[in-house]
């Protein structure tokens, strides 16, 4: 396993409250763009993808780009990150006219931090990030989670504006609706499970 | 752009504009029902036998043994679905291989859930089935023995008479997927001992969305559609006339010229391999020298991801493809390397070159200059931006 791998995976017990590892990788200018940078203009909604061109990654990232302006209104920026080369992202976010940031973690080190590398052997998607949804405020505190290891499953944008827009107005309250949004987020998943496939 | 080459052949085929010529009268004046009476139905339904006929003979099958389809995925799943319901009183074991098109293993996926055993076989690394391996898994259950004539990815050409005759010494009928197969190999349905057939007419410089199922005669198998009895009562629906007339041609036209096309496709691959491997570093040959279809090259270039290698390329107005066309945009590694023994990383570092029998020597040699230097400036590129 790549050491850089192994180092984030070892940190990448993340959860809800939890301090979103910082990051610098390329996005499709070749660029190096850090979630410092991201969260220092709003929240961001960052959106691991298992591979560019893919039939169910497509119809994932069309869905949050017809919901973007939605997310906006909410204060919320999208990033997309898969481990796809920048020139990848560039022809794909070109050919699906995608406006939100596509962020390229070619070696798999942004996904190790955040667990949501695959690297089970037996798995299909192995040395690339599982489908996961990180919403991180402007404090880098991350507010809603949502992973499947289905990566046949896609998450229903319009559930997750409705989870970040009360994660984020939890935030700014207490900490007994903290509980509710865990409790939520645990519904949520439950059903997902259940829709799948 | 001076110069481009398609050379993706095995994900689709440019229709031949004798093809298009031949299908014109069928999308304007020929407009007739093929199951009507009347003189524009007869019209109709006689383009229809007349392509039968073409692509029956094209295989040494009787016209009446060709049921016309949408493609080969539709094809394999009569053959597979269709064998599997007729005779369930008689069994429930299914052969296959792991690196059947998805068309064959989803379906066999989908019958083991309704309580079919299906028996995967392993491929060597060359990817070829073993024959003593079919004979091995064969059990007084199994009804059907499907193992592809030769595989899209990889190319590797499977020993299918030998197979067939396994199959039927054990009482179990013999399918194979020769969609890609076909005019790119001899193909004796009678010689093969080959009991269904599965072709898309698309991969034969024929059209989009028709394809064919050879059935031998007395085959027991049932429809998986219901609503009508056209094409002997298998595959219900109003016929594609135009897509129909168009199959015809494109397999009676590649007949006129596979001996020279293969021997031609052949060489050209040839120099294709040599070439990229003489001047190319770190790249591997996928699937079998010896039992490899004419027109197909698949290599896997270290530490690149060929899905870079394929943007590059077609900025340069070379088309080629990392694997199928039907998997290249699922998220998944390709199955059909994997089961060479090839990681997950190899597995996306492939690249498949196919050949048509309208390729060039010229379009052959304009990719031997341009891949090994965008290799060259992928993996400096690689080397600067992810160090």
């Amino acid at each position: 396993m790549d050491k850089n791998i192994a180092e984030g995976l070892m940190n990448s017990t993340i959860c809800l409250g939890s301090q979103a590892p910082e990051f610098r990788v390329p996005g499709v200018s070749g660029s190096l763009t850090a979630l410092s940078d991201l969260i220092s203009t709003g929240p961001v909604l960052l959106i691991f993808y298992p591979a560019d061109f893919g039939w169910i990654c497509r119809g994932e990232v069309m869905e949050f780009q017809e919901r973007m302006a939605d997310f906006q209104g909410i204060g919320v920026q999208l990033v997309g990150i898969s481990t796809d080369s920048v020139m990848s992202h560039g022809l794909w976010s070109e050919q699906l006219h995608i406006s939100y940031p596509l962020l390229s973690d070619r070696d798999g080190t942004l996904s190790a931090s955040y667990g949501v590398m695959d690297l089970d052997l037996s798995s299909f998607n192995q040395g690339r990030c599982k489908r996961a949804l990180f919403l991180v405020d402007r404090e880098a505190i991350v507010r809603f989670i949502w992973i499947t290891e289905d990566q046949w499953q896609n998450p229903d944008a319009d559930r997750v504006l409705a989870h970040c827009a009360r994660s984020l107005q939890c935030s700014r309250s207490t900490a007994t609706k903290d509980l509710r949004i865990v409790e939520g987020l645990q519904r949520y998943e439950v059903e997902q499970f259940e829709t799948a496939p | 752009m001076d110069r481009t080459a398609y050379l993706d052949n095995s994900a689709t085929t440019p229709m031949d504009p004798r093809v298009l010529r031949e299908m014109e009268p069928f999308f304007g004046s020929v407009y007739g029902n093929p199951s009507s009476i009347h003189s524009a139905g007869r019209r109709a339904a006689e383009a229809v036998e007349a392509a039968r006929k073409k692509v029956a003979k094209a295989m040494n099958a009787r016209p009446s043994e060709v049921i016309f389809t949408s493609g080969g995925t539709e094809s394999d799943n009569i053959a597979i679905q269709g064998v599997a319901s007729a005779n369930r009183s008689h069994g429930d074991h299914i052969i296959t291989s792991c690196i059947e098109h998805h068309a064959v293993l989803h379906i066999c996926h989908h019958l083991e859930e309704t309580g079919f055993k299906i028996t995967y076989l392993p491929v060597d690394k060359e990817g070829l089935v073993s024959p003593d391996a079919v004979r091995k898994a064969m059990t007084p259950d199994t009804i059907l023995v499907s193992i592809m004539a030769a595989n899209s990815e990889i190319g590797t050409v499977q020993p299918i008479r030998e197979i067939g005759a396994i199959a039927h010494s054990g009482g179990a009928l013999f399918h194979t997927d020769a969609v890609q197969a076909m005019l790119k190999m001899p193909i004796d349905v009678d010689r093969d001992n080959i009991d269904l057939l599965s072709l898309s007419a698309h991969k034969m410089h024929g059209p989009k969305g028709v394809g064919a199922l050879f059935v031998k005669k007395s085959t027991k198998i049932s429809p998986i559609t219901y609503g009508g009895g056209q094409e002997f009562g298998l595959r219900p629906s109003t016929e594609n006339v135009a897509g129909i007339v168009g199959m015809g041609a494109a397999v009676e036209i590649g007949m006129l010229s596979m001996d020279q096309d293969i021997e031609r496709m052949t060489v050209l691959r040839d120099r294709t391999i040599e070439g990229v491997i003489s001047s190319v570093p770190g790249v591997h040959l996928s699937g079998s020298r010896d039992h490899r279809l004419c027109n197909n090259v698949h290599l896997r270039f270290d530490g690149l991801d060929g899905k870079d290698l394929v943007i590059m390329l077609d900025r340069k107005g070379i088309a080629v493809s990392t694997g199928t066309a039907c998997s290249s945009r699922s998220v998944a590694p390709s199955h059909v390397v994997a089961a060479l023994g090839v990681d997950a990383q190899g597995c996306r570092s492939s690249l498949r070159i196919t050949l048509g029998r309208n390729n060039s020597q010229d379009e052959v040699d304009h990719l031997l200059e341009v891949l090994p230097q965008v290799v060259a400036e992928l993996r400096s590129a690689e080397a600067t931006l992810y160090g």
